[in-house]
């Protein structure tokens, strides 16, 4: 059976590409189609900045406690959904059973975290070096934010850039990532069953080509947010200087662990494991001095790297379910 | 409890560094292969700076136990990357502990923890290639808003001509 075609989200209603593009979402378990994706075209694009620009002083507008129960309500159907959200991570992306709900919990959390800075202060007053003059710094929001999102923890990343944009009073047009696009509109369905005002959040799954390059130049697009590879966000830093937008970026790393002479060895064992295998690591050893270099003789032979040695510990590859 | 890789040229991109890294010396303690996208956990020692698994992400279940001499040799090697994201020391030395967080050219350091931490109200992100800016609480509120400056005068200022 062919999977049926997911639409994308644009101004608070569901709808297929303008050119009536669709791309496969596969399950990187099995390689088999998992869904098929309606693909964002030049119009689409257009339509989504011009409902995020349009929705922008609406929801500027709403009091600081509609917003803030606006994201307590998306909170709440996503923990409702838990289950569904937890498999659709799993069978989109490959997470595993360990990841999958720890994924969906953050994502519950990040909201209420974001609806908490709603009421926290956001500006200072200044004395003045003239006289009879006070000064203060307000912080308003920007307008339309994009979010370009990865496909390694995309429900959670998605939602850590949407969640406080719009509590600052954004909005925003997300592009979810090419290989785990039905995690971008599953926030979008949770946001609009929570009862979010159209072109508020617009998801538009695309080729990065389009969608990206797009969002990247328009000028209605105040910011970008990424999370991504260097090589992506060398290229929307560049974007971002030249159209003069702001820009955040969370790219890759190379994380080491270190570990002294003095350390717990077996904790330290089960701290790099974690590490890496939950993500990645890099793990450098250090072995100063005489009394640790026979302890590094004898760990080198038979000690540290079997015992780091997933083939000795209860690591190893497993289907996500 | 690992997982499929997320495409299958995810598989052939680590099979090459760990290729790369067995040719100039490496070697290969655990793990290694694939089947099908399942890449093993795999444990590499004897890495240096001339392969690329040295300073290249795998975005895989791989890494590289290099040996240091001393705390300052561990501390370059951990910087010797254009990475900056996370970085983590194990030690119950408190002085060298938050020596080493002081001076690790990264965004977030975990001392006796793992590399890999992320809560919703704390600044996560990177500095050198992982990027800029910070994701979290009111660091994204900063990041995501202008400040403006607004004056107000009580009564006529006196102005110098």
């Amino acid at each position: 059976m062919t999977p049926s075609i997911h639409p994308m989200y644009i101004n608070g209603a569901w709808r297929e590409g303008s050119d009536g593009a669709v791309a496969d979402d596969l399950n990187p378990a099995s390689g088999e189609v998992f869904a098929r994706i309606a693909q964002a075209g030049a119009r689409d694009v257009e339509d989504a900045l011009a409902a995020a620009h349009a929705a922008r002083v609406p929801w500027q507008k709403l009091l600081v406690n509609e917003r803030e129960a606006l994201l307590h309500r998306t909170a709440d159907l996503i923990a409702e959904h838990a289950a569904e959200i937890r498999d659709l991570l799993i069978e989109e992306t490959g997470s595993v059973m360990m990841k999958a709900p720890w994924e969906v919990g953050y994502a519950v959390e990040c909201l209420r975290v974001a609806a908490a800075c709603l009421r926290q202060p956001h500006g200072d007053t200044f004395p003045a070096c003239a006289k009879g003059q006070m000064g203060m710094t307000i912080r308003q929001p920007l307008g339309v934010i994009a979010g370009i999102a990865p496909f390694n923890s995309p429900f959670l990343l998605s939602i850590k850039k949407v969640a406080f944009a719009l509590a600052a009073g954004n909005t925003f047009v997300l592009k979810p990532s090419d290989l785990a696009p039905l995690s971008g509109l599953k926030l979008a369905e949770m946001f609009h069953a929570a009862g979010l005002p159209p072109g508020v959040l617009n998801v538009i799954p695309g080729p990065a080509a389009l969608v990206g390059a797009a969002l990247s130049s328009d000028p209605r697009v105040k910011m970008i947010t990424f999370t991504g590879s260097v090589k992506v966000g060398r290229h929307l830093a560049a974007e971002a200087g030249r159209h003069m937008k702001r820009v955040t970026l969370e790219l890759g790393g190379k994380n080491p662990l270190v570990v002294l002479a003095d350390a717990d060895l077996e904790y330290a064992v089960d701290a790099a494991a974690f590490g890496i295998f939950f993500t990645r690591v890099r793990y450098a050893w250090q072995v100063p001095g005489s009394s640790s270099r026979r302890r590094c003789t004898r760990l080198s032979s038979s000690g540290s790297l079997p015992r780091l040695a997933p083939s000795r510990s209860a690591i190893r590859a497993i289907r996500p379910r | 409890m690992i997982g499929p890789l997320i495409r299958p040229s995810q598989c052939d991109f680590i099979r090459g560094q760990l290729e790369d890294a067995v040719a100039k010396g490496a070697r290969i303690c655990c793990g290694g292969s694939h089947h099908g996208p399942y890449f093993e956990a795999t444990v590499l020692s004897g890495v240096t700076a001339t392969m690329a698994i040295y300073a290249e992400e795998s975005f895989g279940p791989v890494t590289s136990v290099l040996r240091a001499d001393d705390f300052e040799h561990a501390l370059t090697l951990a910087n010797d990357t254009r990475a900056g994201l996370s970085s983590a020391v194990v030690t119950n030395d408190l002085q060298k502990a938050f020596d080493f967080a002081l001076r690790s050219e990264s965004g977030m350091v975990h001392i006796n923890d793992t590399t890999i931490s992320d809560e919703p109200h704390i600044a996560f992100g990177g500095v050198k290639d992982s990027g800029f800016g910070r994701e979290g609480g009111m660091a994204s509120i900063e990041e995501m808003t202008e400040v403006k400056w607004i004056t107000i005068q009580m009564g006529r200022r006196e102005f110098p001509f």
